[in-house]
């Protein structure tokens, strides 16, 4: 599993979309190598882009009024290249329901994310899927062992990093 | 108005897109006719099996209480931690005092869920990770003091995540291993005490773990002799190897009493190898 640090609630930073503010003092010269390395080495650290994308398309269930899905803080990670899936094992448990969102950390490539049950059999209740960020409910009939299927679909750059979180209620 | 903190961005984005009809609306047609109704079960690569989360015992006690209410006190612990200088012992002993943190939040037991934030923080310091966890542990002892159950939940799986974060940063993968198989043994314990209490087919189907059992096994056959140092750890390996049978269905599609009994048994008798009083 990669790492990340602790963070306030669905807290969500992109190295992509970092910014200088207006008016930030400029680094030496010389100094800019260091700094870009150091940055870089923490950005790989903490950040995402993939699962950042899954938590924008998980908060709707997040933060429902009444009931809301509890997000798991342990994910999935890896990387595809277009026309690939990854397959993980996973235990649920009946009376539950859930979601998973898989996300990809390139904007322009499609993923998707299915369940299955034991037999192999698509166990889907519903599932979305828009462009790089994908997600399914399942409620499971039975507690045991399920399969969930991450694909990327299509990409214009490989291989794509994704990541799958989900929730419980 | 432009949102200026990251959480808000996302939010800001999420009503914009829930406006705009590109919200995360589940279109199953869609969806459903590009996934394969059926995959092939038996030919998976063995990657498959190597990457299992375990689940938390929130997930499993979220299913029970479903069932109707459950005397969770009956099965708080109330055990003092004593440590000694064995670092295994230590991580798997932190994994047993989250579970316990949980079940005491399904008890609504502040005096315990302050234990178990206070223990929490004093594990963490034998294991290195003090500063990292000090602010989740502190927000255990505050929730618990408000009595914000959820909230405390949510914090107990994050010092769970944050430790495991941080070992395997500081290339302690094992002793990270170490914290997830005690949280599954602490919240194994507790089911099935629960459903001995009261037996139904229904509650001892959570008992069904036969994939994620044999997934632990593996993981702790995995580790290095130097992450299982200690006679503990050889009734570890006995032990899982004893449940083995006991956490699959019968005939009937149930785990019967008799088993629920001994699964009960088992791990209430690592538990307190574990915690050695």
């Amino acid at each position: 599993m990669e790492t990340e640090a602790p963070a306030a609630r669905f807290a969500i930073r992109r190295r992509r979309h970092a910014r200088v503010p207006p008016g930030s003092p400029r680094a030496p010269a010389t100094l800019l190598p260091v700094l870009i390395g150091l940055m870089a080495g923490l950005a790989h650290a903490f950040i995402h882009d993939g699962k950042s994308f899954a938590i924008e398309a998980a908060l709707p269930q997040l933060e429902l009024e009444e009931n809301p899905f509890v997000l798991r803080e342990e994910w999935w990670n890896g990387e595809l290249k277009a026309g690939e899936n990854k397959i993980m094992q996973h235990q649920l448990f009946k009376r539950n329901e859930y979601w998973f969102w898989a996300g990809g950390s390139i904007e322009a490539c499609e993923v998707s994310i299915h369940v299955y049950n034991a037999e192999g059999t698509l166990v889907d209740a519903e599932a979305f899927q828009r462009g790089n960020v994908a997600g399914v409910r399942v409620v499971p009939d039975k507690t045991g062992s399920y399969y969930l299927r991450v694909a990327v679909e299509k990409s214009e750059e490989n291989p794509v990093e994704w990541a799958v979180i989900y929730a419980y209620r | 108005m432009i949102p200026n903190s990251p959480f808000r961005i996302v939010r800001f984005l999420s009503v914009l897109a829930i406006a705009s009809g590109l919200a995360a609306v589940p279109r199953a047609g869609y969806a459903q006719s590009g996934a394969p109704q059926k995959i092939d079960i038996g030919n998976l690569p063995a990657d498959v099996v190597d990457d299992v989360i375990i689940p938390i015992p929130q997930e499993i006690f979220a299913s029970l209480d479903k069932l109707g209410n459950q005397n969770w006190k009956s099965h708080l612990l109330r055990k003092d931690v004593d440590l000694d200088a064995n670092r295994s012992r230590t991580a798997f002993l932190f994994g047993l005092v989250i579970s316990e943190g949980f079940i005491a939040v399904q008890a609504e037991d502040r005096d315990e869920v302050k234990r178990a934030g206070r223990e929490v923080l004093r594990l963490a310091g034998a294991l290195g990770v003090k500063s990292e966890v000090e602010g989740h542990a502190l927000a255990i002892i505050d929730g618990a003091n408000a009595g914000e159950w959820s909230g405390v939940r949510r914090e107990l799986d994050r010092t769970r995540q944050t430790v495991i974060d941080t070992m395997e940063k500081q290339r302690d993968k094992e002793f990270a291993d170490l914290v997830s198989i005690g949280g599954w043994l602490g919240g194994t314990r507790a089911l099935a005490a629960l459903v001995s209490d009261r037996y139904s087919a229904d509650a001892a189907e959570l008992l069904h773990q036969p994939d994620l059992l044999d997934q632990i096994s593996r993981r702790f056959a995995g580790l290095s002799d130097r992450a299982r140092i200690g006679a503990i750890f050889e009734r570890v390996t006995q032990t899982l190897d004893a449940l083995k049978p006991l956490m699959r269905t019968n005939g009937d599609g149930n785990v019967p009493a008799e088993a629920v009994g001994k699964i009960e048994s088992l791990t209430t008798d690592l538990t307190n190898a574990v915690y050695g009083n």
